[in-house]
């Protein structure tokens, strides 16, 4: 009988313990089939961008797009094998494949329209003639929610049963564009997020690549072409004023436009009011991708080199980094993989879109190392950025770094036209605000910015290879730099223009010879703090 | 005791009218004017030059005081830069203070004229009037520090006087082709 009670009692007491173990056991497929499917829909939106072309059925989709997917990921657009963004089709397949994405396939604008009606109040048109006309559609279309449309598609939006929300044709005869976006401002900026704003600059003329708009569009965003050069007078006092009408730290989407001023003044200006510029124009499905977060329990880890028990050797240090960031350059073209390179890291898609980061760190290979990028938590200049501020920005990347596995920054800042190199105060405040980076990288091209600093080196680059030099140029320049750097050990951080591949960047390093190793940027780092024979070097210019 | 006599006396007398700076000015004459840079006839001058981003052009005058000199200017969005080279037609070595900043003619390399930046220049001649040298000893900023380059200009003019080359070449660069820089004459 005792014994009876006593295995009634034993197994009783395994039921709580059966119980977890069957729990616990199921708990990854339990959180998978927690994570419900996502159905979307995806279109082909390629093109040619021209106003008088393809660009109205574009921007209707983009603008579509935005409204579509305010709530929820509902609307892909893909913009063909050719476009900047080389990796479209690829998030896509990772989101199918990783992400719980479905999907299927809209053919044509008037099918878009029909099946997304519920979501649009009407059409805004534009005035082909005018740009800032179409430019400004956008601010209309996210706060009436409406789509953008020229002349020639009102018949259809007609028949469709759509009606006009909003007509600019005739709007801004004789107007500049100071004039057209204060009108704007004037009556729209009330209805308009103050998180940021989306410069629609890029190609001119006849072109016009808004695929940025339908972040836009669903966040009601103000839309603008202004000059940021000091010289453009009324645009670059309106533009000055729309910035200062934004917190610290917001974020300016969408680029500069290629006639009127320059990456430089754009990103001088919005640093100037601590503004996170993140580019381009160009960039597609933002709005998209931001409700895609990444998989349970994925933890951003990135290659990091062993560094203990380095040794220095006597001979040429060099480290690849990829310039201008992930998304635009060479992650799916011949030779990744084969040697150590580094690509810098759109800090802010940790908070905007991690399943996009998700993607590079998961296909990174063992020789794919990714670095914190650029000046800031997104593309500053710490030069222009108000001394109150520079502290913050640095803590935000420097967190940002953290919780993505990064312990390289690099730094850019064009601020001054006559440099690319950083005053001692400037190089302080990173050593101080930026523990976690166990160095920094310095310039686009090459600069002259170098220091130690308790075990951390801060270097910059000693060359820039642009798409256009032939292999022989660039053999030869390399062997210079290195007849000039006589001493050894000599470390060189290279700079390559995205448009260069690594097949094609190892075809050069393999024509140098004997005396040469590519080393990974965290060991060139750790190697030069060890021996830095590079000169401690600040701006010397002004 | 060296003697002279009449014959040896007509010689001296000869070279130091021929080698004289003004004759040496004199004899360079064609060189003298506004030269336009011309990128697409150029080759291996680098990116800077070849990108075109820019409005390159030399000026070559004679100052009695100061020899021949050549202003080379470059003017971008950045400003407008002026390198100038005051040449004593002698050969004697001449000194001038060139901007800081990176080197063009290094294209994407870190090198540059820091607090080193005055550069020795000598001027060679040659025996018709169709062709200088000018040898430039420069001090660079690299990120090791200080080095030494010697940069080599020749300065050919074509036999219409209108298009004016500068092969370069310098002792830091081995490369089979050098840099060709081709001017034409502007209308003044």
């Amino acid at each position: 009988m005792k014994i009876r009670v006593k295995s009634n009692l034993t197994r009783f007491s395994l039921l709580p313990f059966i119980i977890i173990v069957f729990l616990t056991a199921n708990l990854p497929d339990r959180a998978a089939a927690k994570e419900r499917t996502i159905h979307c829909w995806v279109m082909n939106a390629s093109g040619n961008w021209e106003i008088y072309g393809d660009l109205p059925d574009q921007a209707l989709l983009i603008s579509l797009q935005g409204l579509v997917n305010r709530t929820a990921p509902r609307l892909y657009l893909l913009f063909g094998p050719n476009y900047d963004w080389t990796e479209v089709s690829a998030l896509l397949n990772f989101y199918h494949q990783e992400r719980n994405v479905d999907y299927d396939t809209i053919m044509s604008v008037p099918d878009a329209l029909e099946r997304f009606k519920k979501y649009v109040k009407g059409y805004i048109v534009y005035d082909q003639k005018i740009r800032d006309s179409i430019v400004l559609s956008f601010t209309l279309a996210g706060i009436m929610d409406g789509v953008v449309v020229a002349e020639r598609q009102i018949p259809m939006m007609e028949k469709l049963g759509f009606k006009k929300l909003a007509d600019l044709r005739g709007e801004f005869e004789g107007m500049n564009s100071a004039q057209i976006y204060k009108w704007a401002f004037d009556r729209y900026w009330k209805y308009c997020t103050h998180n940021m704003l989306i410069y629609l600059g890029g190609m001119e003329g006849k072109y016009l690549q808004p695929a940025i708009a339908d972040l836009g569009v669903a966040n009601r965003a103000f839309f603008y072409d202004l000059c940021t050069k000091p010289s453009c007078g009324e645009e670059y006092k309106f533009v000055s004023y729309l910035y200062s009408k934004l917190k610290p730290f917001s974020y300016l989407f969408g680029w500069h436009s290629y006639a009127k001023d320059t990456e430089h003044s754009y990103v001088t200006l919005a640093s100037h009011y601590a503004l996170r510029v993140e580019g381009l124009n160009t960039l597609p499905n933002m709005s998209f991708h931001r409700f895609i977060k990444a998989s349970p329990g994925f933890k951003f880890k990135t290659n990091h080199t062993n560094l203990n028990n380095l040794k220095v050797e006597n001979k040429v240090y060099i480290t690849l980094i990829q310039s201008d960031g992930l998304g635009i350059g060479a992650w799916l073209r011949p030779g990744r993989g084969t040697i150590p390179y580094a690509w810098e890291v759109n800090m802010y898609l940790y908070q905007y879109a991690p399943a996009i980061l998700e993607y590079y760190y998961k296909e990174a290979t063992p020789n794919d190392f990714f670095i914190g990028s650029l000046g800031g938590p997104s593309y500053m200049y710490p030069k222009a950025i108000p001394s109150k501020y520079l502290p913050t920005a640095l803590r935000m990347a420097d967190e940002l770094m953290k919780n993505l596995d990064l312990n390289v920054f690099e730094i850019f800042d064009a601020s001054d036209s006559l440099t690319r190199d950083l005053p001692k105060s400037i190089v302080d405040a990173y050593f101080k605000y930026m523990p976690h980076s166990i160095g920094f990288v310095n310039g686009y091209g090459p600069a002259h910015t170098f220091s130690v600093q308790n075990g951390r080196a801060f270097v910059s680059f000693d060359y820039y290879l642009p798409p256009t030099r032939t292999l022989d140029e660039a053999v030869a320049d390399i062997r210079e730099l290195s007849t000039l750097n006589k001493n050894r050990p000599y470390f060189l951080c290279f700079h390559v223009r995205e448009y260069n591949d690594v097949q094609w960047v190892k075809s050069i390093i393999d024509k140098l010879g004997p005396g040469y190793e590519v080393v990974p940027i965290d060991k060139f780092l750790k190697l030069a703090a060890m021996r830095p024979t590079f000169k401690t070097q600040y701006q010397f210019t002004r | 005791m060296i003697k002279l006599n009449s014959h040896s006396i007509r010689e001296v007398f000869l070279i130091l009218v021929f080698m004289s700076p003004q004759v040496v000015l004199a004899q360079y004459e064609n060189f003298y004017g506004l030269w336009n840079f011309d990128k697409n006839m150029s080759k291996n001058v680098g990116a800077f030059f070849e990108s075109g981003e820019m409005r390159y052009y030399k000026k070559i005058f004679r100052d009695e005081a100061k020899g021949i000199v050549i202003e080379d200017h470059t003017v971008t969005e950045a400003g407008h830069k002026t390198i100038r080279l005051e040449l004593n037609p002698s050969g004697i070595p001449t000194f001038s203070i060139w901007p800081k900043g990176d080197l063009a003619i290094f294209s994407f390399e870190a090198v540059a004229i820091a607090n080193d930046d005055t550069v020795r220049a000598v001027f060679q001649g040659s025996p018709d009037s169709t062709s200088f040298d000018t040898n430039l000893y420069l001090d660079v900023l690299v990120s090791q520090g200080n080095s030494n380059v010697v940069l080599n200009d020749h300065y050919q003019i074509s036999k219409d006087g209108k298009t004016l080359t500068v092969i370069e070449t310098r002792n830091s660069r081995k490369q089979n082709s050098p840099a060709t820089y081709v001017f034409h004459r502007a209308n003044e």
